[in-house]
């Protein structure tokens, strides 16, 4: 007859228990509860080993967006001007005194007006949804994609520049 | 402080120290067979007192079974950990001592119940790294 001898234990708990006929029983591995004290407690060991902050503390560098510097430029603003006297938003006499400093600025609020209306406009949408997949593109290029910014990021930031970038044209025109 | 004898091999002690903190000192297991007819040989006793040592070991009851019989080891269940643990000069059984959870009042019962010498026992739950078997 063999008798079985315990050598070594890994000991997860020791409990209280209420039947005097079970003083120092060991739980063995092979039973299914036994398998739930070693899951349970092995997780709390664990646990009491990492801290909470060093589990949740999980630093991201955020994707960066570069402004876009979008300039109204006199061949873009040149076609405005002409179709502002064509449709004679301007009166006929002020445009004739062209040189005339108060002409100037009445020329220069139409075209002002006009591009406003225009950036307003599906077509002024679509000019910036061009831009924007340009930009991606170039980045796409250059940077990792893992970094980079969806479409929806980068046209949020770059539609706030290229209206302030547009308005600040407008004080030139 | 109230002494009993548990299962005629070992006494148990129940105490309070200045603060007020519970304490108890119990045998938990040793070399004397189980219930099962397995005993644990010294070297296996010497392992779980250098784990008790530790103050990792939590005290359950029961084995982590709740109220309905779900084994859960919730953390709202336990009872105290277990601080120290020493051969009994009988070099039979292995004593622990564990700190109480006094935020816990099932610990308060329990060592109510120790101070009603009340025959609870003690089970020792982990994982049985290596067993030897001997011709007897």
């Amino acid at each position: 007859m063999k008798k079985e001898y315990l050598e070594e234990v890994d000991l997860h708990e020791v409990s209280v228990v209420g039947t005097p006929a079970y003083p120092r029983a060991i739980v063995k591995s092979m039973s299914g509860f036994s398998k739930h004290i070693i899951g349970g407690n092995k997780m709390q060991k664990d646990e009491i080993a990492v801290t909470p902050a060093e589990k949740i503390e999980v630093k991201t560098e955020p994707a960066k967006v570069e402004p876009v510097k979008v300039e109204v430029k006199p061949e873009v603003t040149e076609p405005v001007k002409d179709k502002v006297i064509e449709d004679k938003k301007v009166p006929e006499k002020e445009i004739n005194a062209d040189k005339d400093e108060a002409t100037a600025k009445a020329v220069s609020k139409a075209v002002s007006t006009e591009i406003e209306k225009f950036v307003k406009t599906a077509s002024f949408d679509k000019l910036v949804e061009k831009t924007v997949d340009k930009i991606i593109d170039k980045r796409a290029k250059t940077e990792n994609s893992d970094k980079f910014p969806n479409k929806k990021e980068i046209k949020d930031k770059d539609i706030g520049e290229l209206g302030a970038s547009m308005m600040a044209s407008k004080k030139n025109i | 402080m109230s002494d009993f004898e548990v299962f005629q091999i070992a006494k148990a002690k129940f105490w309070k120290d200045d603060n007020g903190d519970m304490f108890m000192k119990v045998p938990i297991s040793g070399v004397a067979d189980d219930r099962q007819g397995d005993s644990a040989s010294k070297n296996c006793g010497d392992g779980m007192i250098r784990q008790l040592k530790s103050g990792t070991i939590p005290l359950y009851g029961d084995h982590g079974v709740d109220e309905n019989g779900n084994k859960t080891y919730s953390w709202k269940n336990m009872l105290g950990k277990w601080i120290d643990g020493e051969w009994h000069e009988n070099n039979i059984d292995v004593m622990a001592t564990s700190k109480l959870n006094s935020a816990n009042p099932d610990a308060l019962t329990l060592f109510k119940y120790g101070e009603q010498k009340m025959p609870v026992g003690f089970s020792i739950g982990g994982n049985v790294i290596k067993t030897k078997e001997v011709d007897c």
